[in-house]
């Protein structure tokens, strides 16, 4: 990881720690040792399909970060059912694609993760689950996505 | 991105399927792109303009062969910016760092208005501290250089380095956003039906690696308050029908001075430099017999 890289991540690490935003829960065993995966806790929003559930996102940044998106899943042993959401954990998330910029960064993935949550009506995977998961990539970020819908 | 045509369509809709060997085709060949852009550096050397020339052959390329000639009359350096779709805001990036390392009062007034830049952006409503912090980068480089801890090399060395060239990019390409969000109302017609100027931004300026069209070049023009000259080196002529462009219109060309002059060649932008006064009209000194 390069210098620069380094330095904004712990930068992005400090402001998480210092601002401890709602909803997430922020590992204390990220160091700067390991700056290269961390795992975040998301906890599901009061008076939401999740409310109360938490769910685990792994980042992976790579050397070009924050010019290149980090590559963002879901892991653990619950994966939250929602229509953008696959069961191996993989987000359709435009911002975690196409539209990332460098100034976006893990908080305002977090968020915009947990309010995708926050506006579900219903708790199940996309329609194609289970061909995506049979044929995908192990990254996300090699997959074409078609965004078939902003309002959820 | 919702599109109603698609929604109806059947559960393989959600995602282009694409074969693993089409993947690892698609991979190999973005790597020799990446491959080839990596071979040449970030910003060149100066060279003399016939390395330009030399790039052409008179027989298979007479119309670029002939316009390289023309230009090596009247530009005598050329350096080549890496074509990495930041071409244009890394040549006005080092262009300007050029004058500035030889203008002390002007490197003063920039600093200043480089924080200005930072109170604007935060203003606009950009996400506080990420873009803050590429606004303290670069303006903690360029007061390096005013205090002279970054050296002449020191800044082409920072300049070719991935990591440090790429933050210090990004505030260029913050500001060209911000310039252009604070004049929404002037530029939002320009943009395809259905895009909103916000969108733009965030797609087409404040990603890296893309490409700057007109309106891109344009704002950052005037974000930076500087003055250009692009020479246009294709089949066509430059917009205004002439072999360049003076930016931003409207002044009398006869009397226009850019402070940085580019080569456009399809797709691409480079550095070129006129001789410094005295080399080109050698003014005939007395000489003492």
């Amino acid at each position: 990881m390069s210098d620069a890289a380094a330095r904004r991540l712990m930068k992005e690490l400090n402001q998480l720690k210092t601002e401890n935003p709602a909803g997430l829960l922020i590992d204390n065993t990220i160091t700067s040792h390991d700056l290269k995966q961390w795992k975040i806790g998301v906890v599901g929003a009061e008076g939401t399909l999740y409310a109360g559930e938490v769910f685990t996102l792994q980042f992976t940044f790579g050397p070009q970060y924050p010019f290149n998106s980090p590559e963002v899943i879901f892991v653990g042993d619950t994966i939250p059912a929602h229509p953008h959401i696959y069961s191996n954990g993989h987000i359709c998330l435009s911002i975690l694609s196409d539209d990332w910029t460098p100034a976006l960064s893990v908080q305002s993935v977090c968020l915009s993760i947990l309010s995708m949550l926050s506006s579900s009506k219903e708790k199940k995977h996309p329609i194609d689950d289970a061909i995506y998961v049979r044929t995908c990539n192990k990254n996300p970020s090699k997959t074409r996505w078609w965004f078939h819908d902003d309002s959820v | 991105m919702v599109n109603d045509a698609l929604e109806n369509q059947p559960t393989t809709a959600g995602i282009v399927t694409t074969t693993e060997d089409e993947l690892i085709l698609q991979d190999q060949q973005m790597k020799r792109i990446e491959d080839e852009q990596k071979a040449s550096p970030l910003v060149g050397e100066k060279m003399p303009c016939a390395t330009l020339v030399a790039l052409y052959d008179q027989e298979t390329a007479p119309a670029f062969f002939e316009k390289a000639n023309e230009l090596a009359k009247v530009y005598s350096h050329i350096r080549f910016i890496r074509g990495d779709g930041n071409c244009f805001i890394r040549a006005i990036q080092v262009g300007l760092v050029e004058i500035l390392l030889n203008d002390k009062e002007r490197l003063v007034k920039f600093i200043a208005s480089s924080k200005e830049w930072t109170e604007r952006l935060v203003k606009l409503g950009f996400p506080d501290w990420t873009c803050t912090d590429f606004c303290e980068f670069f303006i903690e480089f360029i007061e390096k250089v005013r205090d002279g801890v970054h050296q002449r090399e020191d800044v082409f060395r920072i300049f070719n380095d991935d990591n440090t060239a790429n933050y210090l990019l990004m505030f260029f390409r913050l500001i060209t956003s911000g310039y252009l969000k604070e004049h929404a109302a002037e530029y939002e017609p320009f943009l395809d039906e259905g895009m909103s100027l916000a969108q733009y931004c965030e797609t087409e300026i404040e990603a890296m690696w893309k490409e700057s069209d007109h309106l891109g070049i344009i704002a950052l023009v005037r974000a930076l308050n500087i003055r250009i000259r692009i020479e246009y080196m294709d089949r066509n002529a430059a917009p205004n029908g002439g072999t360049h462009h003076n930016l931003p219109d409207g002044h009398d060309n006869a009397t226009f001075t850019p402070d940085i002059t580019l080569l456009y060649r399809p797709g691409h932008y480079d550095l070129i430099y006129k001789a410094p006064l005295a080399e080109t009209s050698k003014p005939a000194l007395p000489t003492v017999a």
